[in-house]
């Protein structure tokens, strides 16, 4: 089961791979598009020659018993090099040569080849066996293939994160760092072969198929590729859903104040019974305009003295520095709310508004939502209330605070 | 005048009118002046308690908009759409009622001392939305701040990234070439 989902992951991978390859053919050189294409279908065959699926397709032959491991590595090493080589391209630009890497990979796959011809692995059901004179040769191969990734995936590591680094946060930046996340995964994939030359060591034989660690750092690693480099369509609607979901959520934080001014000045709703119409953000808009203007409509009932004993109260108190001013408008919004309840005004009255960073909703419902939860929670807040409705002459049950 | 047809009328408006860009609410204000080819004078004051938070005058030569300055810029600048909204509606203050046209013209007399009450021809003042001009004006002030956070939101989360110079082998020229290739809306490569 673990399998088949991670399959099935690798193939979703593979399909936002394909579209970034589409989409890229208008602003990319050829030769880095080769080495994009290149990487794609060699991962892709590094995968799917050693699934069972394959091996039922191929009908269990000799040739694909005796070389589908063989070819499997090869195409994974293939997919290391043009990596490499996309890479290189990325950080030296299009004329960039494919240097020491490319010799490199030439050696190891020709190595390869040849020390899995010596070792002559035979396969047996599910394991690849090794005579006593093949082990070595065996070991060999899956050290090399271990030396290749460890070279090859820390140059990709340590290239991927000088740039996400270097680059302006947004969905670049993000996007660099979901690639340098599927290049971890890639190492966990490759040195999960440790397993294998443990086993070897030990046993003198090995699972002949990917297991199930390896495929599933396989889907990881393709997944985080895949999502990195198509950061840029998605993550809009993302960014869509998740501004939904935080303006609803401050919507409802500051229901609490908002009821409480509603109910004190009815005449700042808009449309009492509207809730979400218009959208979340509409919704929310709505609601700090009318907090606004319910705090305009009730400054006459605003008690000059109170802001500076709350200020000493919460102080006292242990409020943390950041949460006073919030709690100081708290207290003044609760007590004007009693005092225009028993027709109490002062002359002269007046709060100063928050100085807020700037005129942007977000901000604004930022504060608020600190506001209400002063207003509902603090016991500075309560205690004014208390203080306040037993000098007016109001009566908690009667009246309703 | 139904709810569904005051918000398509509000829609259709908020949608149709000109907005700066970046937006900026006197710049707004002034375009619309040079449209309407008549003044608008935005007039910061400290509102009176028990008056509206929000006024709008007209005289035969201009309209003068007094918003509040002890509110936060957010609700100033509502404010401002609100009155800005009622010029963009054409509405006359008619619907007002006796009260509500003497509690605007109090404030504007009080704000606005040395204007002759025989100059003015309308008073419109932003209390509560009992009277279905406040309602329009409001709603379609909600909804251009609507459209001016949306369309902002927009410009801060799309870029066109520029062609990367393929010659720069520095950190910079890797980035555009990523910026190119990963993080921004695709662009066609200039051949």
């Amino acid at each position: 089961m673990t399998e088949t989902l991670a399959y099935f992951l690798c193939v979703l991978g593979f399909a936002g791979f394909s579209y970034k390859l589409v989409d890229a053919r208008n602003n990319q050189p050829l030769r880095r598009m080769w080495y994009m294409a290149g990487f794609g279908v060699c991962i892709a065959l590094g995968i799917l020659v050693l699934t069972p699926a394959m091996e039922e397709l191929a009908g269990g032959g000799v040739v694909f018993d005796r070389f589908a491991t063989l070819a499997g590595d090869e195409f994974k090493l293939g997919a290391m090099a043009f990596a490499v080589a996309f890479v290189r391209s990325m950080r030296l630009g299009e004329g960039a040569r494919l240097g020491w890497h490319a010799v490199l990979t030439f050696v190891t796959l020709a190595a390869e080849v040849v020390l899995y011809l010596v070792a002559q692995p035979t396969r047996e059901g599910e394991l690849t066996m090794l005579t006593s004179r093949g082990l070595p040769f065996y070991v060999a191969y899956e050290v090399l293939f271990l030396v290749y990734g460890l070279i090859s995936l820390a140059f990709l590591t340590a290239v991927f994160a000088r740039f996400a680094a270097a680059a302006e946060p947004g969905p670049l930046r993000a996007g660099l760092w979901l690639i340098v996340a599927g290049v971890c995964s890639a190492f966990g994939w490759t040195f999960w072969d440790v397993d294998d030359v443990r086993q070897l060591a030990v046993t003198g034989f090995v699972e002949a198929r990917e297991d199930v660690p390896s495929a599933v750092f396989a889907a990881c690693s393709i997944g985080f590729f895949s999502l990195g480099a198509t950061l840029s369509v998605w993550s809009p609607s993302v960014a869509k859903i998740f501004g939904w979901f935080r303006a609803y959520r401050s919507y409802r934080r500051i229901e609490p104040l908002w009821t409480a001014l509603r109910a004190a000045v009815p005449g700042i709703a808009l449309d009492p019974d509207a809730r979400l119409t218009g959208g979340a953000e509409f919704a929310l808009y709505r609601r700090v305009i009318e907090i606004r203007d319910g705090h305009l409509a009730l400054r006459r009932h605003f008690d000059p003295g109170l802001p500076e004993r709350v200020h000493a109260n919460a102080r006292s108190a242990g409020i943390p520095e950041g949460r006073l001013a919030a709690t100081v408008e708290a207290a003044t919004l609760a007590a004007a709310i009693l005092s225009e309840r028993a027709g109490r005004c002062y002359p002269e009255s007046d709060i100063p508004p928050p100085q807020l960073a700037d005129a942007g909703v977000a901000t604004e419902a930022a504060w608020l939502v600190q506001v209400s939860r002063a207003f509902r929670r603090s016991e500075v807040v309560a205690r004014v209330r208390t203080e306040a409705a037993a000098e007016l002459g109001l009566v908690s049950g009667a009246a309703g605070y | 005048m139904a709810d569904k047809t005051l918000w398509r009328r509000c829609r259709q408006l908020a949608e149709g009118v000109k907005l700066p860009e970046p937006f900026d609410a006197e710049a707004f204000v002034a375009s619309l002046a040079a449209r309407r080819s008549r003044p608008i004078e935005l007039m910061p004051v400290s509102a009176p308690t028990g008056g509206p938070c929000g006024l709008l005058m007209s005289t035969e030569r201009a309209d003068y908009i007094l918003f509040p300055t002890n509110t936060t810029a957010l609700h100033r600048r509502h404010i401002l759409l609100h009155e800005v909204g009622h010029l963009l509606c054409g509405h006359v203050g008619s619907d007002a009622g006796a009260d509500g046209v003497a509690i605007d013209a109090a404030a504007g007399r009080e704000l606005m001392p040395n204007l002759s009450p025989e100059l003015i021809r309308r008073v419109l003042g932003r209390t509560t939305y009992s009277e279905v001009e406040e309602r329009e004006a409001e709603l379609l002030a909600s909804l251009i701040a609507q459209r001016v956070g949306r369309e902002d939101g927009v410009r801060g989360g799309v870029h066109s990234p520029a062609a990367p110079d393929e010659q720069d082998s520095d950190i910079a020229g890797g980035v555009a070439r990523f910026d190119l290739l990963f993080g921004g809306k695709p662009r066609r490569r200039p051949r």
